[in-house]
């Protein structure tokens, strides 16, 4: 695969849309791959290394066939609602080419790939709502932080292969995220939104990713689903508890201490 | 909405009473590889019996781990961290597991009885290179397995809790590419007939790197070479100048750029210098008269601020020391 010799800083300085400048808007809001990748193609000082192999591009290709397809399926559905069924499509394309938690820190091989193969998907998830609204500003901005990852770990296609690579399991495979993928696309609302991201965020360092899967699983698994503050909550219990090894932990130990839902009632 | 408070019990501990010693396996390689005393092995490049180890050509490695008591600590020195009249043998236990930082892989926790410490045991993890990078530590901590019958004051009450933990052990597997930290990028490149080379000084925006021949990176990146650590000390003056001169004539400095904001903090420290007037100093017209005069203070006092890093002149004095006849 390949990746960008620069660093983050360099993208920032280079291609971060400015409100004052709307032509800096374009590059992202036109959704346009090939003119995208012409600007950064010919952007002084960018330098990529490296070779993609017709593996890595028939995986790419189809991974792309297979969100077109989640789109046309689910064409009713709201993208944020489909955020897990993505992981689920990056993961399973992506664990073909062998990749495993190695490649996780690989941030400009990330960026290569998200730059390069991924603008009008990100545009759909993360610009087009605020683009129908005419917030333009708002919407490149959002579809640059999430392509070229303002923050490494939501580089688009690392933060979806990371939730689902916490939440595969070498036994059961993609059950857990299927069935967390099927609520969250279900009528009542949760806390996907913050599950994803403190997934992707916090330090969970657990065997077997045992941690993510039992908070995710009860968290949202189950009949009643955590809210966005009861997520959140959680993920903060979990951290606060430094003098426990709470990484192997029963799930009635997370659900006694960790993962506490509130009561409606006393919610009032 | 009402929030439940978290209710944290501080409570005593007593830590590195259990030591860990390690060996590792790797295919292919007859033998095991001790981990040495200072519980650090550094297996980039790693020379065994004449043969060059590369960890990364294989789909695993084996580490071997032993728990023991340290300093004539035993069961008995761990009666204070339980609750009077239970036995710190049936109440707590030593969990052994290993972990990536980079990759927050884990492995089992493998879970041993206090009284199998007398008796050597021996617990193996089968490490998959695919999921590591860079470090990988060996941990151990003793925990509390039972909740107590009741509480009593200081003294751990919960299941999971942490009530020891050891000095961990670490394995490199991976070439650390950055030697020199963000703020000092090192690494090989084509340098021509040079030895040495600093690239992109003539960049506004990004750092520049320092290249060393292709032909010496055997010895650049192993960090037990006297003479590796002797030439890098003493070559530090002049690339902390270089970049001094780069960031104050050529960078366009940018305030919320996390490098530059690096080099403030690291001029600002070994120069005794205030972060403003560094920045001030930056921002000045380039080339000025009064940048350049600035800069030749700030480069005097980065010279004699360079070697008050604690371990400058130690370190030179062991590598002196070290080629003495």
């Amino acid at each position: 695969m390949k990746r960008y010799a620069n660093n983050l800083e360099f993208f920032k300085s280079q291609l971060t849309p400015t409100r004052e400048d709307p032509m800096s808007w374009n590059n992202f809001n036109l959704a346009n791959q090939e003119k995208f990748n012409n600007v950064i193609g010919q952007s002084p000082g960018i330098i990529s290394e490296g070779t993609i192999n017709d593996e890595e591009e028939d995986v790419i290709q189809q991974l792309k066939r297979d969100i077109i397809d989640l789109r046309q399926k689910f064409s009713e559905t709201n993208q944020e609602r489909l955020d897990l069924d993505l992981a689920l499509i990056f993961h399973r394309n992506l664990k073909r080419l062998g990749w495993g938690k190695f490649q996780m820190d690989d941030f400009s091989m990330w960026r290569w790939l998200s730059m390069n193969y991924f603008l009008k998907e990100c545009f759909w998830r993360w610009g087009e709502e605020n683009f129908n609204k005419r917030n333009y500003y708002e919407s490149s901005r959002a579809i640059f932080q999430r392509l070229v990852g303002e923050r490494n770990r939501r580089i688009f296609p690392l933060w979806y292969y990371t939730i689902a690579e916490r939440l595969y399991d070498p036994l059961f495979g993609y059950s857990l995220i299927e069935k967390l993928a099927e609520k969250s696309r279900g009528s009542k609302s949760g806390g996907f939104g913050n599950l994803m991201n403190y997934l992707t965020e916090t330090k969970l360092l657990s065997p077997n990713d045992h941690t993510s899967k039992t908070m995710s699983k009860l968290l949202l698994g189950g009949e009643k689903l955590a809210g966005d503050l009861e997520v959140k909550n959680s993920f903060v219990r979990y951290n606060a508890f430094k003098r426990r090894l709470l990484s192997y932990a029963s799930d009635s130990i997370f659900e006694k201490e960790i993962c506490i839902m509130f009561d409606k009632k006393t919610k009032k | 909405m009402s929030e439940r408070i978290l209710k944290i019990d501080t409570y005593k501990t007593y830590d590195d009473i259990v030591g860990l010693t390690g060996r590792l396996q790797i295919p292919d390689i007859s033998g095991d590889l001790i981990i040495p005393d200072n519980r650090s092995i550094n297996l980039h490049n790693y020379e065994y019996k004449g043969q060059i180890i590369t960890p990364r050509k294989h789909d695993f490695l084996v580490v071997k781990v032993t728990p023991i008591w340290k300093n004539d600590s035993n069961l008995n020195s761990l009666s204070s961290l339980v609750i009077d009249g239970e036995n710190p043998n049936e109440v707590l236990s030593l969990r052994i597991f290993v972990t990536c930082e980079r990759t927050k892989w884990s492995s089992e926790q493998k879970k041993i009885s206090l009284s199998y410490l007398t008796k050597r045991a021996l617990l193996s993890f089968e490490i998959p290179l695919n999921d590591v990078k860079g470090i990988i530590n060996v941990n151990g901590i003793i925990t509390r397995e039972f909740e107590g019958s009741h509480s009593q004051a200081n003294v751990s009450f919960a299941p999971l809790a942490i009530v020891s933990t050891c000095k961990e052990l670490s394995i490199q597997i991976d070439e650390i590419k950055e030697v020199g930290g963000q703020h000092f990028p090192i690494g090989p490149g084509n340098t021509g007939d040079l030895a040495f080379d600093i690239n992109g000084l003539e960049n506004g925006i990004e750092l520049p790197k320092i290249l060393y021949s292709e032909d010496l990176k055997e010895y650049l990146t192993r960090d037990d070479l006297p003479a590796v650590n002797a030439s890098m000390i003493t070559a530090l003056f002049f690339v902390f100048d270089t970049f001094l001169k780069w960031f104050v004539f050529t960078c366009r400095f940018d305030a919320s750029n996390k490098y530059h904001k690096g080099l403030v903090d690291f001029f600002s420290k070994y120069s005794s210098t205030a972060k403003e007037d560094v920045i001030a100093l930056v921002e000045m017209e380039k080339h000025s008269t009064d940048q350049v005069k600035g800069y030749l203070d700030i480069s005097l006092k980065l010279f004699r601020g360079v070697q008050s890093i604690d371990k400058y002149k130690k370190e030179l004095k062991v590598i002196y020391r070290s080629n003495l006849p």
